[in-house]
């Protein structure tokens, strides 16, 4: 008789694991749909307009990645001049002495590889526009407009780019006699598949024409518009009209040059600025001012100096040695990791002139051998040692989640 | 038992076989199908024994059936868990009907079977005239290992025909000779055991269980099988195996144990985790197994988890029992048991044990004197050491190690009824690392308890508890065992303001022993795992189990750093900064399963189908900042300069697991096997939405060759099963999480002229909508054999794993502006080897011994990366300051794994003529070698050295791998040894490099002096003291890594149970203990079992200045139970 209470009370008790149980897993497919929380991704992203300036913000910022960013680019782009005084001695330094570089340096292939990148993430803007155009409803005029803007400074931005890439690896300087000699390959939109990613070269009179009609579109996009104030930073008509005319002088197609550079003196209103703003304004001073059409801003006095670093990776690499990452598949456990943590220098910080060198950690690279930046990841492939798959050698943004 | 009805009286004797009667044996079979009961007897016990067929068709319950048809000819049984049910001879029921010769049993002339006794001494065997002039009665009890009572142990006075069996409880009488003599207990199952007996009337005997019976049940996935039946490769570790070894970690336990599982430790600091390979590298990034722990898989089995809980391991490591676990199992599965509480009397032990660590075989850096001379043989002027003896002579390396301590202390307590059990033990453990200001201490509580609410329904729980707290070790640039110092420089000055630390004014060395203390660090961690459990069994053979389990993480961690000033080193009060992280993570599991049990016939039929969810989520962050006004501040708010932003960062996760799974196991006459197991398995976050769901279906068979008619004759071989396995396991190790989506991340700022503001980017990725599982395929023969009554047992394992799609990174154009490389599902590689494992046990006299060995050859081959490149490789590895930046291992298609990668060297050119003629090096400004430089040899015959002269120069996977375990005991010693090796592998030895020159301002050792032309000295067989030689990857710092370690040696004394009566206890033993006693090798660094470890593809570098040494223990022990 107790046995049959029991066997009822518990049957109950059964039937309370099993919906326990059930409310734990949720039903079936739905489980399994979880979004990344550690980033925005393109199925919730861009969704307004705010977050779409998030992205043209980006595309400015930028400007800095690739040629105008800290000094690898800018030791290729001016020679050694700008930086001898710097002390930097590696073989790319020397070979920027030399002028003798070559397809190893990771200089110039970091000028390849930055501006293309900076051309991928203008063209994943350009079509976040154009989605964003075609599907919000009840698109204001205002809002059209505003969108026009953006298109026509990303549009700008992108033939910057590929004014750059053009002039450092296009096969000779254009002519009209040059048109069917190599230029570089011509990238509109971001590549779906690793077949999408294989794209020839274009020719020169392609990739001169490419960087013509992105202009004449966003002259057409910011037709009259001048920024003020808090955006007096931004693409406006006269950079675009500005810049064509340079386009134009460097295509030889001097009628053309001349049309859009006599407007640009005549009907600016920019004048040239004494020879006293003149010798500052390239250390980021005086900016932007009654000469520049268009400036790349960089911020001399950071709001906001960065004393001391706290990256994803510096403090994954304390999650990973918690033990708590652990109940996620291919991380290291967290014993494995603490040693390797203790071992692990603080991240060397960013450099460039928009952060403020951090106090040296003198003892964290007082090693003479090898720069310290290489060493760094010694170090941290030494943490990924744990398990190597977890944080890529080369990566920098620490482990996939991340 | 309950009484019986009437029943007709069968006849003992057999007298040919009535047409209305079954043998006894027929009719068990018959009632095994019906009540789907499995009964385990002496085959002799049936023979000539018949059954009334009217019973066996009855309706009744199965044990009243047996009732009336074991009872009435001497023989009782016992159910025992699964549905077993143990048979053995037993007193007839005593009734004063009955005549009083049925009492005894018949004897059975093989067995030299016992003749009934009654326990309780009111029986007489007074048929043998002797007993009454020289007989006296002996009695005690026999038990298990786990102290419950045996009935039916047959107990034989050794030489005659006299013994008796036990009863329910274990308990027996048995009259002896005065004199005594020598019993011998057997039991189906356990180990026999011989007693001398002497004076003594009261004797309690422990049977040891016999682990290599064949009637052993081990766990599998999602249920258990018995060990005669498994078709696939399990191998197991029990309990008293690795009972009070001082491993850090259910992988450390592992080591050495188990064929073909590869443990190696690259670190000798507390707590530290060791690397585990079963059977090679399955990916690119290695496979780590999947720990499961009562049937919930469990993440952190680290030092965490404490291995005095154990009660068995199961390591599963083919792709049949394994493919239930699906994309899980890829690197193996390994069933952790934990103790269950057993009814009968409580149980209550502790285990105690205190130990001394102390590192061995350091290199030995030079002391001032030998410091100063070779450095002016290295060319500094005599004139920089004005005053030698009056500088300090530092030892820094005996600064910074000391002796560590450990300690551990379990206790227990367990017991139970026959309706509920429960296993508690609380243990505590610290250790002193032998680094200084390093230490670590864990508090665990364990409860598992269990309740038979009914016949059919059971519920259980676990519950598991830590606390750890530990201060790492604080290890600077160039490692724990640093070169990087002077030993001119004082470890303490106290004219220090800061710290009070030795300066070094002449470089940037700074001070070791300020580095070891320059950090305060504490980190904390709770975790609880909790399961709870229900199994019903609905009707007989159809049961449903669910099983729900928890696990809470929380971590925190701080630091402080504190001002110091080491001379050219210094750390001012500005510049310490201190930080705190937390997280906190939380898995949830509920798994359900319904089995199956049907036999007809011959065949045997048991099936399982399941589904089981797994989340898990966590969630940390944490903060930095400058400028504490108090040495550990932990507040934020209390900094000098609040203007200045303190940096936080954090992350959150999610991992989903949805899964289907079944398995059909059948057996025809149990003598073949086969046995079908499929999974079904989503991993929310890396299976792209084109590949949502994998499948992982495997097939095994087995053969019971020992029990077809032609072997039955073989008496030597008491066992032999042939088994073959197929299958497909997964894999998700290593992938990344959401590849096949696109994202965006936070991206580059600009102010536009109102300020800076922060812009968010399309990540640099190709997002791949096909990514998923690898695959591996994993083909298994073996045969396990058994000699001598499984007194020697063999297994041997062929194994061939081949893992297709394996993820590679497929380099991308630069133009795509999606970063440098995106994963594609295209690589395969290639595992086969050969698995060996013998076991011996034996006995003469009042010794007794056992012998285990296991060894392993594995191949890993590389087969390809991407079929649709060629020149696909990976480079890897890391090297010390003396090698610059390069990477010494290459994993290329065609070569296993991380082979090394340098150059070849034939030697050191003896004479300046012969060096002239050598290749200029392009390392070394082209310029051409000189005496007593290394010979490289110019592969391409071109007249230079250079990448291109590069070649594979060793391979860092072992040929063999080897476990040796040897126990003896005598009387109440047991002296047991454990010894590891590693056979043909080669390790790269970089670290000679600083001990044998001067890098930029390190210090060296004595083996300076040996190299060519040192402070003018002769060109030897060691190269000269420069960069060219000692920082290249070249065969030259190549070595053989091969030892054998005696890796634990245990000598313990059993008390007397004279003694331990005394002292209420039941046992007692206690022990010393040493580890990493001894170590054979021709290696010249400082340990070639960690110089062997490392990831897959760069393992065997040993960078051992990087790496916490290993220890050696000296400990004493002590178990004791009540």
């Amino acid at each position: 008789m107790k046995t049959k209470t029991n066997y009822k009370s518990f049957a109950q008790l059964a039937l309370a694991g099993l919906v326990g149980g059930l409310l734990l897993v949720a039903c079936g497919r739905s489980f399994l749909d979880t979004t990344n929380p550690n980033a925005l991704t393109t199925d919730n992203f861009p969704t307004k307009l705010e977050d779409l300036d998030l992205l043209v913000m980006d595309n400015y910022g930028r400007l800095r990645n690739g040629f105008y960013d800290a000094y690898p680019q800018a030791r290729v782009g001016y020679g050694v001049t700008h930086y001898a005084d710097q002390g930097y001695s590696d073989n790319d330094f020397n070979a920027g002495c030399q002028i003798a570089f070559n397809s190893n340096s990771n200089d110039v292939r970091d000028i390849w590889a930055k501006h293309y990148e900076n051309v991928g993430k203008a063209n994943a803007t350009l079509a976040a526009i154009e989605r964003y155009r075609t599907t919000a409803p009840n698109l204001s005029e205002a809002n059209r407009q505003l969108l026009n803007w953006r298109e026509g400074e990303i549009r700008f931005i992108r033939a910057w780019n590929y004014y750059w890439l053009v002039n450092f690896f296009g096969e000779t300087s254009f002519t009209t006699a040059d048109a069917g000699r190599l230029g570089v390959p011509i990238i509109t939109r971001v590549a779906n598949s690793l077949t999408e990613t294989q794209v020839r070269r274009a020719t020169l009179g392609e990739t001169w024409n490419f960087i013509t009609s992105d202009l004449r579109r966003a002259e057409t996009l910011l037709a009259g518009k001048t920024w003020e104030g808090g955006e007096r930073a931004r693409v406006g008509i006269w950079a675009v009209k500005g810049f064509l005319g340079k386009v134009y002088t460097y295509n030889q197609k001097w009628d053309s040059a001349k049309i859009y550079l006599k407007e640009v003196i005549d009907r600016s209103g920019k004048r040239l600025v004494p020879y006293a703003t003149y010798r500052d304004m390239f250390n980021s001073n005086n900016r932007p001012n009654e000469e520049t059409l268009f400036e790349i801003n960089y911020n001399p006095t950071p709001t906001a100096t960065r004393p001391l670093t706290v990256s994803a990776t510096s403090l994954s690499t304390n999650a990973a040695c918690s033990g708590l990452a652990t109940i996620f598949p291919g991380s290291p456990t967290r014993a494995a990791c603490a040693t390797a943590r203790a071992a692990l220098p603080a991240m060397p910080t960013p450099s460039g002139p928009n952060w403020a060198r951090p106090p040296t950690p003198a003892l964290t690279w007082a090693s003479p051998a090898g720069p310290a930046s290489s060493r760094w990841w010694t170090r941290a492939c030494g943490c990924a040692a744990c398990n190597p798959t977890w944080i890529t050698c080369s990566s920098t943004t620490g482990p996939p989640w991340w | 038992m309950a009484g019986s009805g009437p029943i007709a009286a069968q006849s003992l004797a057999w007298n040919g076989q009535p047409q209305n009667k079954l043998t006894l044996r027929e009719a068990l079979r018959q009632l095994e199908k019906q009540h789907r009961a499995k009964f385990i007897y002496e085959t002799e016990l049936l023979d000539q024994k018949i059954a009334d067929p009217g019973v066996v068709k009855s309706q009744q319950p199965l044990e009243q059936k047996l009732d009336q048809l074991l009872q009435p000819i001497g023989l009782g049984y016992k159910p025992a868990d699964g549905g077993y049910y143990f048979i053995f001879p037993q007193k007839v029921k005593q009734t004063p009907k009955e005549p009083k010769a049925t009492q005894e049993t018949p004897a059975d002339p093989n067995l030299g079977s016992p003749v009934a006794t009654d326990p309780a001494g009111t029986t007489s065997l007074g048929q043998e005239p002797t007993r009454l002039l020289t007989d006296r009665t002996l009695s005690g009890r026999v038990t298990d290992d786990t102290r419950a009572g045996l009935p039916g142990v047959s107990i034989l006075l050794k030489g005659t025909v006299r013994g008796t069996t036990t009863d329910v409880d274990g308990r027996f009488k048995l009259s002896i000779p005065d004199a005594g003599g020598t019993l011998v207990f057997s039991y189906v199952g356990y180990q026999t055991q011989e007693v001398a007996v002497t004076t003594q009337s009261d004797l309690n005997v422990t049977l040891a269980s016999d682990i290599k019976s064949l009637q052993e049940v081990v766990v599998v996935g999602y249920g258990e099988q018995k060990r005669s039946d498994l078709t696939g490769s399990i191998a197991s570790v029990k309990s008293e195996d690795i009972k009070n070894l001082p491993v850090r970690s259910v992988t450390d336990a592992l080591q050495g144990r188990v064929a073909g599982v590869y443990v190696t430790s690259e670190s000798g600091q507390p707590g530290a985790n060791s690397n585990i390979t079963i059977r090679g590298a399955g990916s690119l990034g290695g496979v780590s197994p999947l720990y499961v722990v009562d049937g919930m898989p469990f993440f952190g089995t680290g030092f965490n988890f404490n291995v005095q809980d154990i009660a068995s391991i199961e390591v599963i490591k083919d792709a049949s029992a394994a493919a239930i676990y699906g994309t899980q199992a890829s690197g193996g599965v390994i069933l952790i048991t934990t103790k269950k509480g057993q009814s009968g009397e409580l149980r209550v032990g502790f285990n105690a044990n205190y130990g001394v660590r102390n590192v061995f075989n350091l290199p030995e850096q030079l002391g001032r004197d030998e410091y100063i001379r070779a450095q002016i043989a290295n060319g500094r002027p005599a004139s920089a050491f004005p005053n030698p003896s009056a500088l300090p002579d530092t030892r820094w390396l005996d600064e910074i190690y000391t002796q560590g301590k450990e300690q551990n202390y379990t206790a227990y307590v367990s017991g139970g009824t026959a309706k509920s059990s429960f296993y508690l033990s609380t243990n505590y453990q610290r250790q002193d690392g032998v680094r200084i200001n390093n230490w670590l201490e864990r508090y665990t509580l364990r409860l598992n308890s269990e309740h038979n609410l009914s016949k059919r329904l059971k519920i259980g729980q676990t519950l598991y508890g830590t606390f750890t707290q530990d201060a790492p070790p604080i290890i600077p640039n160039q490692g724990p065992v640093n070169f990087r110092n002077s030993p001119l420089v004082p470890v303490y000055d106290p004219t220090n303001p800061l710290g009070g630390w030795g300066r070094d004014q002449e470089s940037q060395r700074g001070n070791a022993v300020g580095d070891a203390y320059s950090t305060y660090r504490l980190n904390g961690a709770y975790a609880a795992n909790l399961s709870a459990y229900l199994d019903w069994e609905i009707i007989d053979g159809l049961k449903f189990r669910t099983n729900l389990g928890a696990n809470i993480d929380h971590f925190n961690s701080y630091y402080y750093e504190y001002a110091f000033d080491f001379g050219q080193v210094q750390r001012p009060q500005a510049q310490t900064t201190f930080g705190k992280d937390f997280g906190t993570a939380r898995q949830l599991l509920a798994n359900y399963t319904l089995s199956y049990t049907k036999k007809v016939g011959d065949h045997d039929f048991n099936g399982l189908v399941g589904y089981e969810a797994r989340r898990a989520e966590n969630s940390n962050i944490g903060g930095r900042s400058y400028f504490a006004l108090l040495d550990r501040q932990t507040n934020f708010n209390l900094i000098q300069n609040d203007n200045l932003n303190r940096p936080f960062a954090g992350g959150d996760n999610s991992f989903r697991l949805l899964s289907q799974f079944a398995r059909v196991n059948y057996a025809f006459k149990d003598k073949y096997l086969l046995q079908f197991n499929i999974r079904r398995d989503g991993v929310s976050n890396i299976f792209g939405p084109n590949n949502r769901f994998g499948v992982f279906p495997s097939v095994s068979a087995g053969w019971k060759i020992t029990e077809e008619a032609f072997m039955k004759n073989l008496e030597v071989v008491s066992n032999a099963k042939l088994r073959v396995s197929y299958g497909r396991l997964g894999n998700y190790q290593g992938i990344g999480s959401f590849l096949f989506v696109g994202d965006f991340r936070q991206g580059f700022a600009a102010d536009l002229g109102g300020g800076k503001a922060g812009g968010f980017g399309l990540s640099n990725k190709l997002p791949n909508a096909d990514i998923r599982w690898e695959s591996l395929l994993t083909t298994n023969v073996g045969l396990d054999l058994g000699f001598f009554g499984n007194r020697l047992t063999a297994s041997i394992d062929w194994y061939n794993r081949q893992t297709k799609d394996m993820l590679y990174a497929v380099p991308l154009p630069p133009s795509a502006g999606l970063g440098n490389e995106v994963q594609y599902n295209i690589g395969e590689m290639r595992n086969t080897g050969l698995e060996l494992a013998l076991q011996y046990e034996g006995k003469t006299g009042d010794f007794t011994y056992s012998v285990g060995v296991n060894g392993a050859f594995n191949r890993n081959e590389l087969i390809s990366l991407d079929p649709n490149s060629t020149t696909g490789q990976i480079i890897d590895g890391g090297l010390n300051e003396v090698y610059g930046n390069q990477q010494p291992s290459r994993s290329v298609p065609g070569q296993p794994l991380g082979q090394f990668w340098g150059y070849l060297v034939d030697g050191v050119y003896q004479t300046a003529d012969a060096a002239r003629n050598g290749p200029t090096l392009s390392f070394a400004n082209n310029e051409r070698p000189a005496a007593g430089d290394l010979i490289y040899r110019d592969l391409n015959g071109d007249g230079t050295i250079n990448d291109n002269d590069k070649t594979f120069i060793g391979n860092p996977w072992p040929r063999l791998t080897y476990g040796i375990t040897l126990n003896g005991g005598w009387k109440g010693l047991d002296l047991r040894l454990f010894f590891i090796g590693v056979q043909g592998v080669d390790v790269y030895n970089p670290m000679s490099a600083f001990e044998h020159f001067f890098f930029n301002d390190y210090n060296s050792t004595a083996r300076i002096f040996e190299t060519s032309g040192f402070g003018g000295g002769p060109i030897t067989d060691v190269p000269r003291a420069n960069i060219a030689n000692w920082g290249q990857v070249s065969s030259y710092h190549v070595e053989n890594g091969s030892f054998l370690r005696l890796k634990n040696l245990q000598i313990g004394y059993t008390l007397p149970a004279s003694v331990i009566s005394k002292l209420k206890m039941t046992s007692a033993r206690v022990f010393v203990m040493t580890d990493n006693l001894l170590t054979f090798t021709r290696y010249t660094g400082i340990d070639p079992e960690t110089a062997t470890a490392g990831s897959p593809r760069s393992r065997g570098i040993d960078n051992a200045n990087q790496r916490y040494p290993l220890s050696r223990l000296y400990s004493l022990g002590l178990n004791i139970e009540f």
